[in-house]
């Protein structure tokens, strides 16, 4: 066999053996990382917040999740994702505020702490909000 | 229906490389490999460009479709009255061995993918926090495409170029629907366009073994291919480079700056490129910098649009003094994310390298080689300075980055190396 035929060969061999490590490895990564952030399900969520927030709207954004976490910046991007063309701002300045708990609060005085009323809420720590002035 | 606007996308494109790229010398495989290389990046690049100008500027919402299928009319009318059998096809010996070991390397590479095109169909971070986010945006139909880059969006980089997003979101505002397809097809289409134009123009240019040994090494680079299912903008990016350098060795400019205009509007990195590109063809191929200028021309003015009007200021700098003190970190991190291109003990330089020894080096292609060469080299000096000067948290940014900027410049610096190889099917120097 000359080194034509060789070169041909070894390289054929050693990338064989990188996509099958790359197989390998792809294989275990998405194993451990199906969805990590869960979008998937975000599209559940909030399809009743998107039903009733208009579509050129900006609404403030409300959590219990920790200000600069994962989980927060995971569940402001998701709830962003899924509501765009609706821009999400963190704070309670806007007409609209999207409320994203992770756990049962009481939803009637943190909407009275920040001057707006219960348009609905969706029973999984997701309400949508309205400033009580504006009709 | 979102995955067939995107394949009438690349036809647009491969029609228009079939009539006016030139293809005309080399194996008739090599040229029809260019031609389907070169029409994904123009297809998907025209289509996005027309969608993101219409949607921002033309009160119509069908400006774009009726732009789209009277350039497709006529492509066909082109295509159609074309004359044929005018440049005989050159007679070059497969390498059987190299072109059956890449589809099969391609093969379960691809098969590969299908785990995270079904587990993680909405891409990785960036993907559903940027790129396919701000596709949502300009999908809408109601006329709110300027929120892709509205201040609001700041903690998602709203200052990003627009083509990958405005591409998605035309597949997804035709289609009525956001199918996860019309993202995943589009950035394994920029991975096939890699290959294809790669080895079409090395064919052309060189042999047909160092074609598909390109195309073999690049369809086993474990961190390039770990890229492919995220979606993100480093692939088409990665794209964008190798077939502007491809197209810039094979002496077709006009494409060449095509290509590179185009990457300006993918990501803030393809403007430091057209720079790269042009200082290397005013060094190397002076008669060749008005064609590339005029090629790029289209594509840059929409980025200048972009970047110095629409979206002037929505992003605070992210440029301080120098870290000086972090320069050991960067280049630490630079030498082992360099090693972390591979996987396990593999690494793609290790094919390269057995093909070096065993094939040799053929100095006459030094120019060339060392061109696409010193064009990688000089993009990631670039990222070296904007990692040295930046204000965000060094460690950070090199942990998030680093690789991406590998895989762009992996493809060219590839090119390159094998384009410097001694080729088994010519005759040594």
């Amino acid at each position: 066999m000359d080194k034509r035929q060789l070169g041909a060969i070894a390289a054929v061999v050693l990338c064989l053996w990188g996509a099958l490590e790359f197989a390998s490895l792809e294989r275990t990564w998405n194993a451990q990382f199906r969805d990590p952030y869960l979008i998937a399900s975000q599209h559940q969520r909030f399809e009743g917040a998107r039903q009733i927030i208009p579509a050129d709207a900006v609404v403030s954004y409300l959590t219990d999740l920790e200000a600069g976490s994962v989980q927060w910046s995971a569940a402001f991007n998701g709830a962003q994702y899924v509501l765009a063309p609706r821009l999400l701002e963190d704070g309670a300045k806007r007409e609209w505020l999207l409320v994203n708990y992770g756990k049962a609060a009481d939803f009637a005085a943190l909407a009275q702490q920040h001057g707006y009323r219960v348009e609905r809420d969706f029973q999984n720590g997701v309400l949508v909000m309205r400033k009580q002035e504006a009709r | 229906m979102g995955v067939l606007l995107v394949v009438i996308a690349a036809l647009i494109g491969c029609a228009a490389a079939y009539r006016f790229g030139g293809f005309t010398v080399g194996p008739v495989w090599a040229r029809w490999l260019a031609i389907v290389g070169a029409g994904i990046g123009l297809g998907i690049g025209f289509t996005g460009v027309v969608f993101f100008v219409a949607r921002t500027f033309v009160p119509f919402a069908y400006a774009a479709p009726i732009v789209e299928a009277l350039v497709a009319a006529w492509l066909a009318w082109e295509v159609y009255r074309m004359p044929r059998g005018a440049s005989p096809a050159a007679s070059s010996k497969l390498n059987w061995t190299l072109a059956l070991g890449a589809l099969a390397v391609m093969g379960l590479s691809t098969a590969a993918f299908s785990d995270a095109w079904e587990y993680n169909p909405q891409g990785s971070w960036d993907a559903f926090s940027i790129w396919n986010l701000r596709a949502r945006i300009i999908a809408a139909p109601e006329g709110l495409a300027e929120r892709a880059w509205s201040p609001v969006l700041s903690h998602t980089h709203p200052g990003y170029p627009m083509l990958l997003s405005s591409f998605i979101g035309r597949g997804w505002a035709y289609a009525g629907a956001f199918d996860s397809a019309v993202p995943i097809l589009t950035s394994f289409l920029f991975f096939l366009g890699m290959i294809c134009i790669g080895v079409g123009a090395l064919a052309m240019a060189r042999s047909a073994s160092l074609a598909w040994a390109f195309g073999l090494v690049l369809a086993a680079s474990p961190s390039l291919l770990h890229e492919v299912p995220a979606q993100y903008a480093d692939i088409p990016l990665a794209y964008f480079f190798v077939a502007a350098v491809a197209m810039m060795l094979v002496e077709r400019p006009v494409l060449a700056g095509i290509f590179a205009g185009l990457a300006t509007f993918t990501k803030n990195e393809g403007v430091a490129f057209l720079v790269v590109v042009a200082v290397a063809v005013l060094l190397t191929a002076r008669k060749q910098i008005l064609p590339l200028l005029a090629g790029a021309a289209p594509a840059a003015l929409v980025t200048a649009i972009f970047k110095l009007v629409l979206a002037a200021g929505v992003e605070p700098s992210h440029m301080g003094s120098a870290n000086t003190g972090q320069i050991g970190t960067i280049l630490s991190a630079y030498s082992s994310e360099f090693l972390n291109l591979g996987a396990g003990w593999y690494h793609p330089l290790l094919p390269v390298a057995a093909l070096a020894v065993l094939w040799g080096i053929d100095k006459r292609f030094q120019r060339p080689a060392f061109t696409a060469l010193g064009i990688a080299v000089a993009m990631l000096a670039i990222y070296f300075g904007v990692i040295l000067f930046t204000r965000d948290d060094v460690t950070w940014q090199l942990g998030t980055a680093l690789t991406r900027l590998y895989v762009q410049v992996w493809p060219t610096a590839l090119f390159g190396c094998i384009f410097l190889l001694r080729s088994p099917d010519e005759k040594s120097a």
